[in-house]
């Protein structure tokens, strides 16, 4: 392939920036000036809300950027059906590069005819319990195996001095808690048929309202502090031995071993879901430049490349989406996530499946369920059943 | 009957100064929480009190955020940025300054029909939160052609600026005596001739109580620069926002993010200390017609 | 235009001062008004992360009223607004009337009251966030003092999250409303305290009947700039409560902004947009009524 004597720039909004993810992106970074292409990152502030009031200006103003960051979905879709993205699906297939990337993890990105919006780089899990091993020893307990069993040992946890659950209670944290119950109850295949067959059957079945009864529970147990507190600061709390467990996506393995502490001696992980493995694809949009960008292949090339991959999972915490990239580096959390994924037991996390605006109507169901405790489990069920079971 | 007169005088000062002095206290206590944090080092600053004394006090961390501190792949702190501020601030501000004043001079002193009006239709615009109009003018800097550009990000700051800025200059000018004027035109000065050699002399207080508010605007604002300044044009604020410190482990340094945060702030509350004085004559001169 | 009184024919000086406010004009009708008028637009269609220009009546405004997070944030713009309001005029005009007793260190008590407004909300925010943190923060240091029963816990209640945002509100602008009416207080007459000394009068009944309703045209120029805050107030929530708990201390700017970007609902966020202008100009416009209406009856 020719190459123009000026190497070809990418670039890339991103906000992938405490620790462990600034690492991580890092990788693929490294990949893309290896390819011969130049890296131009924006990190723009305030996270999701900053990207993406930067990325819908840049396509305003008819100037978009070459790849933006975020868990894909329903938006790749959406806006690949408006024209927008560009279709990558020719020139994966002609490169072999999605090959071994499980259907899951395309279907969400593509469009009604196999077109291909978005770049699958990671899987995520979301709902992982972490724990601290010093405090269930200190309480003389074993981590839960179900919320049940959970909800029965908070008593003891909080009182032999712990918070018994970390919460960051900001509306994408509790979202996580949520989903993480209801996946627990619903199970695989009856989740699947909520969120995306919006079978109303399942809306209706007494499992959700008591998703909503679990969660009332937990929202008690909470402490004073976790009021609009952050992940990293909440994940602290079990990282410093005075939560008992957190309920947070992969990335926070990578971040507790990026803090520097031990797996197995300071915490663990087990899956908040029990069976059900409620996983997201972090990736990026590739937005449609109008024109031929060597620096965007080699961008996606460098998304794609297995050893980039696993790089890249091993500091943040994920699995790469590649089945023939390398997992056995991975640690012991992503490397359980690994097996689950090959046993298929992946389902899409909601956000996914649904418009961003039906899960943000959900995540305002949820924050003020969590904080006002007049509303009653049942009535909130109900609600939440109608979002989702009316969303486009 | 004099001396109880005295001691309820006595007691009434007192009181006084004693009410003064707590609400002093109540305005410098977050002021010198955050710099204390600032000079903690990490662990001391997650753990402790915030009212602990730092317990080896030094500048490390404002070294850091300065020099060093990475966002994503660029570890040279938040000062590359720092003239990209500067320059944005002086023709943003010296801009909306000039026009405020022009536009103040024009509406409170020229009888001019409809001078209500456009002040009205003026004021609105101190309403709008900015974010909702981002896109209709990234739209209309698109079809201008100078979308992401320092012309685009000056034009968005002198525009959010104009409504707040006329007003300060406008009640200043209404207040002055008419006679300066007719006296100017009697001389055969013109428009710009009166506002240059009579006006612009008698507006130094106003124009720092003005420039107090939108040097702060200007500099503090971080949403506005990431969108319409360009790549090459993006103040010190986006890579303060967008800053992760992390130390040579790997461990989250808040002390980091504080510092760069407070340093970051000094520029308009230095301005503010220098020319405070000049700001409340100014608000004195200014700000009593309604 | 700078050379225009030096070109021949001279330029009528007030043709001038016309001409010197058709920049602004323009800037104001095709940047505000244009903006404003676009937002209305697109509140009647079906617009998610793009515009898209198909008519689909009032659905948006029906579902937003019928939204309990609007609700909410809507009325917090009166609560947070009226107690903002009500405490920066309350507290400037005592420390300013405080001030204006022949106080030693007066200037320094001035600097130490204003420095506040040179700092962002964000830098605003943060710092009380801290303090006000229930397990490090001010309620922590006081048990430690020895007041082991001592609660400040505002951030964590629903029902008084809304509070944090008034404190950290009113430290940041009390002292520009003291220095507003401060001023006032300086302009007014000596006369009126000579000749309340001759009649006997007391001085808080001085204060309370002759000086608060002179300081009237004051009042207003703190008005409009607070209340450019309260309809503005984005980044101080974001920082301090998130919103929350729950969303309730949710405000309407926070409400757009979040539909229009992280949720990619434009024609919610302009509907809510438009609903919030339509107050703000029903509040200017009864204003401006009992204004004139105040002027003619004097």
């Amino acid at each position: 392939m020719l190459r123009s004597s000026q190497a070809e720039q990418v670039e890339v909004i991103h906000w992938l920036n405490t620790a462990a993810e600034s690492a991580a992106i890092q990788h693929v970074a490294d990949k893309v000036e290896a390819l011969g292409s130049t890296w131009v990152e924006i990190v723009p502030p305030d996270g999701n809300t900053g990207a993406q009031a930067l990325f819908s200006s840049r396509i305003g103003g008819g100037d978009p950027p070459g790849a933006m960051f975020g868990s894909i979905g329903k938006q790749a879709q959406d806006l690949g059906e408006q024209g927008i993205l560009r279709d990558i699906r020719s020139f994966a297939d002609a490169e072999g590069l999605v090959d071994t990337v499980p259907q899951f993890a395309l279907e969400i990105v593509s469009g009604p005819e196999g077109q291909l919006y978005a770049v699958p780089l990671a899987v995520e899990t979301q709902n992982f319990i972490w724990y601290s091993v010093p405090v269930f020893e200190a309480a003389g307990l074993q981590p839960p195996a179900t919320w049940v069993e959970f909800l029965e040992q908070a008593p003891a946890l909080a009182e032999a001095g712990f918070i018994p659950i970390a919460v960051g209670a900001q509306g994408w944290q509790l979202n996580i808690l949520h989903f993480s119950i209801l996946g627990s109850l619903l199970g695989k295949d009856r989740y699947m048929a909520f969120y995306g067959d919006q079978d109303a059957d399942v809306g209706a079945s007494p499992e959700i309202a008591e998703s909503f009864r679990i969660l009332r529970e937990l929202s008690l147990l909470a402490d004073d502090g976790s009021a609009n507190r952050g992940w990293t600061e909440t994940l602290g709390l079990v990282a410093n031995g005075q939560a008992g467990i957190f309920v947070m996506g992969s990335w926070a393995g990578g971040e507790l071993a990026a803090l520097g502490h031990e797996y197995g001696t300071d915490w663990g992980c087990a899956i908040a879901g029990g069976d059900t493995w409620i996983v997201g694809s972090t990736g990026f949009m590739i937005p449609d430049l109008g024109r031929d960008s060597q620096g965007q292949d080699d961008f996606i090339r460098a998304q794609l490349d297995p050893a980039t991959q696993t790089a890249f999972s091993i500091d943040k915490g994920s699995i790469p989406t590649r089945t023939d990239a390398d997992t056995s580096v991975l640690t012991e959390c992503s490397q359980m996530v690994a097996q689950g994924m090959a046993e298929d037991r992946g389902v899409a996390n909601a956000s996914a499946i649904v418009s961003s605006d039906a899960s943000g109507q959900v995540t305002d169901l949820i924050v003020n369920f969590w904080s006002n405790t007049a509303i009653l489990p049942e009535d909130a069920a109900a609600q939440f059943a109608g979002i989702i079971l009316n969303d486009f | 009957m004099s001396t109880t007169r005295n001691s309820g005088v006595i007691i009434g000062r007192i009181g006084l100064y004693a009410f003064l002095i707590t609400a002093a206290a109540f305005f410098m206590i977050p002021l010198v929480i955050v710099f204390l944090t600032s000079l903690k080092d990490g662990v001391e600053a997650r753990t402790g009190s915030i009212f602990d004394l730092p317990q080896s006090p030094d500048l490390d961390s404002y070294v850091i955020a300065w020099t060093s501190a990475c966002i994503g792949r660029d570890c040279n702190g938040i000062s590359g940025r720092f003239w990209n501020s500067i320059t944005l601030t002086v023709l943003a501000s010296g801009l909306s300054l000039l026009f405020a004043s022009l536009n103040g001079f024009a509406l409170a002193m020229w009888n001019l029909r409809r001078a209500n009006l456009i002040l009205a239709m003026l004021l609105i615009g101190a309403f709008v939160p900015y974010q909702v109009m981002i896109y209709p003018l990234v739209r209309m800097f698109a079809i201008g052609g100078f979308h992401q550009t320092l012309a685009a990000i000056v034009t968005v700051h002198v525009l959010f600026g104009l409504p707040i800025l006329t007003l300060i200059f406008r009640n200043f000018y209404v207040g002055l005596p008419p006679e300066l004027i007719k006296a100017a035109r009697v001389d055969g000065a013109g428009f710009f001739q009166t506002w240059r050699l009579i006006i612009l002399p008698l507006s130094l207080n106003i124009f720092i109580v003005a420039g107090i508010l939108s040097v702060t605007g200007v500099w503090n604002d971080y949403l506005l620069g990431l969108i319409f300044a360009g790549a090459n044009w993006q103040p010190m604020t986006v890579s303060v926002a967008s800053l992760a410190a992390t130390n040579a482990t790997g461990v989250p340094d808040h002390a980091v993010n504080m510092s760069a945060t407070l340093l970051t702030a000094l520029p308009p509350l230095l301005l503010y200390l220098f020319s405070g004085k000049y700001f409340v004559r100014g608000v004195t001169a200014g700000a009593v017609k309604g | 235009m700078t050379i225009s009184h030096r070109t021949r024919p001279r330029l009528r000086p007030r043709t001038v001062a016309q001409l010197v406010l058709l920049p602004t004009i323009l800037l104001t009708v095709i940047g505000y008004h244009g903006s404003i008028l676009w937002t209305i637009v697109l509140s009647f269609t079906p617009s998610r992360m793009l515009p898209v220009y198909r008519w689909t009546g009032f659905d948006m405004y029906e579902r937003l009223l019928n939204t309990e997070r609007w609700q909410v944030a809507y009325q917090n713009l009166f609560i947070f607004g009226g107690l903002y309001i009500g405490f920066c005029l309350l507290f400037g005009l005592v420390l300013a009337i405080l001030l204006d007793q022949g106080v030693k260190g007066r200037s320094i008590l001035q600097t130490i009251f204003l420095y506040p407004i040179a700092l962002s909300f964000v830098v605003t925010g943060l710092a009380w966030k801290w303090l006000l943190n229930p397990t490090t923060g001010l309620q922590d240091f006081v048990r430690s003092l020895g007041w082991e029963n001592f609660t400040l816990d505002l951030l964590s209640s629903p029902d008084r999250a809304i509070y944090t945002l008034v404190i950290a509100g009113v430290w940041h602008s009390a002292g520009l409303t003291m220095v507003i009416l401060f001023a006032g207080l300086q302009s007014i007459d000596h006369e009126i305290w000579r000749a309340s000394r001759v009649d006997g009068i007391p001085r808080w009944r001085m204060y309370l009947h002759v000086v608060i309703p002179m300081l009237w045209p004051v009042v207003v120029t703190c008005l409009v700039l607070l209340s450019m805050n309260v309809v503005r107030s984005y980044e101080l929530i974001v920082v301090l409560t998130g919103g929350g708990p729950g969303f309730s201390t949710d405000v309407p700017a926070k409400f757009i902004i979040d539909h229009y970007f992280a949720r990619q609902s434009v024609c919610l966020a302009s509907a809510a947009e438009t609903l919030r202008l339509l107050t703000v100009a029903a509040i200017l416009a009864i204003s401006a009524l009992s204004r004139r209406g105040g002027e003619a009856a004097t």
